[in-house]
């Protein structure tokens, strides 16, 4: 009852000081969305800053997530140099990883996530929410190298993608930080204050995904959560040679969507959304749309997950003063290409089979884990600091009470 | 009690002696409280000042510190200028382009005169204010002349004609001796003649001018719009240009699928065709030039060049170019200090699958023109070179091999740069105009930058302001100050230089590395920071102050009682 009354109370608060701000901040935000609404820029460049937030083996799961977000915008084209991978990186070589140096999304093995080419820009200890708000408002120390800095421009679109623990409007960071929604939020107006994208799309895969959208107020943002306020987001099945659970089910289904398209596919945002089925989730996606200025059956996935780089083609220009540039044949996705890609679709059709093997698991599998999926609810408890809270007020009588008691 | 305790004789009172035992007396005196000897006034008010003294250095040394070593440093901004900058009302950027007209073989009088009608003559062209062109005679030749127009009477001409010249800022118009005007003359055909082609020089100029300042805020509608046509090739030209940085590096990069060749002249190629074009450039931004080769550079997979029999040649699909560049496999990030790293790849395909080349976009293309090279907007060019079994045996590529690519690449990185295509012949003309452009659009983003850093600061109160963060406010603002002042009197170079500067310090001050942190706390937070920490000192700190104020207060009223 009483844990009731104090959470009503602290909502309110914050409620109020929200509605302050508001007030406050009313004539300045109209002046900045004038001013923003007035451009029409073209979307030039595609970043994605892909982040897992915990650490320790038995997150195994979360860094999964992350490195298979990473293979797939990679493989739809999105360079190396305009990818921010934050990792805590401490899975490949865990002393208790049966496959070293080898990270796995699939009790099949048949994909090794670790493989070559995976450059993690903040490792470790630094995925910090410090170091996070850095590389979104572009504040960073003197030396810190390009290659860990989110360089967009006001044509950039941006894939944010997370994954850890959270809960109501919170996200863990690593067991000893939280990003709140409203440090989310903020982070985001001033990327937008300063024209640092185009367009934005937030994808967070953890539990009450949906609150920690409840603050952004920046047009052209998009947002998709594994779960809504009061749902837990799952793992999506345990790999008992790892010994650990190696995938969510929200970006298990997402990966799943990826796989079928390669790079000039033209599958609308609409149809990412509309793939996610909570009975398989066993949480309910949000998304939110608001913000967002675009129909989204008209954009294509591709204009966040992968980029096309378009290009213009010229005859050789020997003279540069003569400057024949043959005034250029742009070239933009087609959707027929790319007859003679055996290798991929091989692929393709393993992973579809892949993937209805194990939605056939999920059914008749549904009773057996009631154990795991109680030790899941237990490990996400999201109260934890709530109740630290709790017991630092009860010091206040406590102490009242035993001073007047030896008066 | 234990009975036990009976058997000590020297145990207690006489009265818990054995033999007297009386329960009823040992209940009363247990039960009996007895008040604690009186305090002697000496300890009552060492107690007081005491509590006194605690409370003194909370109140005047505790909270001062706490409140000095927690607010967050918020240097005052000059935010009234940062608005005024950001709403375009600051300065009114005028461009006055001054044209020297050089006439050593006319008369000064004659030459006058041209000089006058001319001028009038371009007044009533144009008709932006704000971009417009100032004739002068040869005498004020200045540094901020930016064309020279230079008259040469010739008998042969029957109607006169205009040069420009490629590689100066020089305008040379042939014409008869006959059509030089009359002192009392109001009009001629060589002053209109003069004018037009002045007009003419620098009408892609000032349209892109009008433009940026049509779209910035604070601006006037514009009086003319502009055509579409003209607006794409803006837009064409923004989007393909890089985002301007004070300093490039230009990549050149060489790939093979095989080891063969490892090796390129590529100094002597750089040295003859890049370095020319990078000295001319070096006005606008500072380039470092790079190389690397690259061996056993496979394609991505989804790139498959297709073999056409019938002329012998592999061919690329338009589609598969947006692909080609394998950002997975190849090492093209070098993040190499400050700065737009501008890639330059040069593709020279595997002995079995040449030639190699791009598929023509229209069918219409004859089949002999080979195109072989494209450009990323924002990111770079590349070039596949087709050598023959012969070069490529000896493993390395001349110079002269590499002159077709380089001489390719030179033009992708004036379209990067964003140069404009007008006046298409003058080099020199182009260069400077691109440098005014810059000159407005670095003035915009600054103020614009301006702006954000003012409401942003006011959105967050609880954000932190450090000192080198005003101190770059105010070098930006005098830096703007100082390019408006510079562009009004049309000392372009001047300009740019403080324009960059300004851009420079505002972009400073926004990401200036404090200004970060975690700026939202909630309550609880606080809460569980200040509770553990002060609960336990100030409960008996207050609860005692309130017991001495209550027994201040019984004291006063016993005195006025008495």
């Amino acid at each position: 009852m009483k844990r009731m009354r104090f959470k009503m109370c602290g909502s309110f608060w914050s409620r109020v000081v929200v509605v302050l701000l508001f007030l406050l901040l009313g004539i300045s935000n109209c002046v900045a969305q004038a001013s923003s609404s007035s451009e029409a820029t073209m979307h030039t460049n595609n970043w994605a800053v892909l982040v897992c937030t915990s650490r320790f083996w038995f997150n195994y799961r979360h860094m999964a997530n992350t490195l298979s977000l990473y293979r797939t915008v990679k493989r739809l084209g999105i360079p190396d140099e305009r990818i921010i991978l934050m990792l805590a990186d401490d899975m490949a070589c865990n002393a208790r990883n049966k496959y070293p140096a080898q990270v796995f999304n699939n009790e099949n093995h048949k994909l090794n996530l670790y493989g070559d080419n995976v450059e993690v820009d903040y490792r470790g200890y630094e995925v910090t929410v410090e170091n996070f708000l850095r590389v979104l408002s572009g504040r960073h120390e003197n030396g810190v190298p390009r290659s860990k800095r989110l360089l967009s421009d006001e044509g950039s679109h941006i894939l944010l993608y997370m994954t850890g623990h959270g809960g109501d409007e919170f996200l863990k960071f690593q067991d000893s930080e939280e990003l709140q929604s409203h440090d989310l939020a903020d982070a985001v107006k001033q990327m937008k204050e300063k024209r640092r994208f185009k367009e934005l799309l937030i994808m967070v895969d953890t539990c009450q995904a949906a609150t920690l959208f409840s603050q952004l107020q920046s047009p052209g943002v998009l947002a998709i959560g594994s779960s809504m306020k009061g749902e837990n987001s799952y793992s999506h099945h345990l790999d008992s040679d790892v010994g650990v659970s190696v995938v969510d089910r929200f970006t298990f289904y997402t990966l799943g969507f990826f796989e079928r398209l390669n790079m000039y596919n033209n599958a609308s945002l609409i149809s990412l959304f509309s793939s996610y089925n909570p009975s398989m989730l066993m949480s309910t996606a949000y998304y939110r749309t608001d913000l967002y200025q675009r129909h989204l059956e008209e954009v294509p996935v591709t204009n966040f997950f992968g980029s096309v780089m378009e290009t213009i083609h010229t005859d050789s220009a020997y003279n540069v003063l003569s400057k024949k540039e043959s005034g250029g044949a742009e070239i933009r996705k087609s959707a027929d290409k790319l007859v003679h890609d055996n290798k991929r679709s091989l692929l393709n059709s393993n992973e579809l089979d892949q993937i209805i093997k194990l939605n056939a698991m999920d059914q008749q599998g549904a009773s057996k884990c009631k154990w795991s999926t109680f030790l899941q609810e237990m490990e996400k408890v999201k109260d934890v600091d709530a109740f630290v809270n709790y017991g630092l007020v009860l010091i206040v009588p406590l102490l009242t009470a035993s001073i007047w008691l030896t008066r | 009690m234990s009975p036990d305790r009976g058997d000590s004789p020297s145990a207690g009172p006489k009265g818990f002696g054995p033999a007297h035992i009386d329960s009823k007396k040992i209940v009363e005196a247990v039960k009996a409280t007895r008040d604690p000897p009186p305090e002697s006034q000496e300890s009552i008010d060492s107690r007081r000042w005491i509590v006194l003294s605690f409370l003194l250095i909370v109140s005047l040394l505790g909270l001062p510190l706490w409140w000095k070593t927690t607010t967050v440093y918020r240097s005052d901004l000059p935010y009234q200028s940062m608005y005024h900058w950001d709403a375009g009302n600051a300065c009114d950027p005028v461009f006055p382009l001054q044209v020297v007209l050089e006439s050593p073989h006319v008369p000064v009088d004659q030459s006058q005169k041209l000089l006058n009608l001319a001028q009038r003559a371009l007044d009533e062209l144009n008709a932006f204010s704000a971009h417009h062109l100032r004739l002068v005679d040869s005498t004020q030749k200045s540094e901020n002349t930016v064309l020279t127009v230079q008259l040469l009477p010739t008998d042969a001409a029957a109607s006169p004609t205009a040069v420009l010249q490629p590689h100066a800022t020089s305008l040379d118009i042939a014409f008869a001796p006959s059509l030089l005007p009359s002192s009392s003359a109001t009009s001629s055909s060589l002053a209109s003649f003069i004018a037009d082609e002045l007009h003419n020089t620098f009408l892609h100029e000032q349209a892109t001018i009008a433009h940026m300042i049509a779209s910035s805020p604070g601006s006037h509608p514009s009086s003319k719009p502009l055509s579409p046509e003209f607006l794409a090739l803006l837009e064409d030209r923004k989007t393909r240009a890089m985002k301007y940085s004070p300093t490039y590096h230009l990549t050149f990069t060489l790939l093979t699928p095989t080891a063969s060749p490892a090796n390129w002249e590529i100094e002597a190629a750089v040295h003859s065709i890049i370095n020319p074009l990078v000295r001319a450039l070096s006005s606008v931004s500072t380039f470092t030039i790079d190389t690397q080769v690259q061996p056993y550079a496979i394609f991505s997979s989804s790139v498959h060049p297709v073999h056409n029999e019938a002329q012998s040649a592999w061919f690329l699909d338009q589609a598969e170019l947006g692909a080609f560049i394998n950002a997975a496999e190849w090492p093209l990030s070098p993040s190499i200090g400050e700065g737009n790293t501008i890639n330059f790849l040069l593709y020279v395909p595997a002995p079995e699958q040449t030639p190699l080349y791009i598929v023509p976009s229209d069918a219409t293309a004859d089949a002999s023109s080979q195109l072989h090279s494209w450009l990323l907007p924002q990111w770079g060019s590349a070039y596949i070179l087709n050598l023959p079994p012969s070069a490529l045996s000896t493993g390395t590529i001349s110079a002269k091999d590499l002159e077709a690519p380089l001489l390719s690449f030179s033009t992708h990185l004036l379209a990067l740069l964003g140069l404009p295509e007008e006046p298409h012949k003058s080099l020199p003309l182009r260069l400077a105009s691109l440098r005014r452009t810059l000159t407005l659009s670095l003035l915009h983003s600054s103020a614009s930058t301006l702006g954000a850093l003012a409401r942003l600061t006011q959105s967050l109160p609880s954000i932190s302001i450090p000192k080198p963060a005003a101190a770059s406010v105010a070098h930006t603002l005098s830096s703007l100050d100082q390019a408006c002042a510079a562009l009004k009197i049309g000392d372009f170079k001047e300009a740019l230089v403080k324009a960059r500067e300004a851009d420079i310090e505002a972009e400073r001050a926004f990401f200036d590395k404090s200004m970060v942190g975690q700026v939202y706390f909630p309550d609880e937070h606080k809460v569980a920071v200040y509770l553990p920490l002060l609960g336990p000192v100030a409960v008996p700190l207050i609860l005692a102050f309130v017991k001495e104020a209550k027994a201040g207060v019984a004291c006063l009223k016993a005195l006025k009682g008495v």
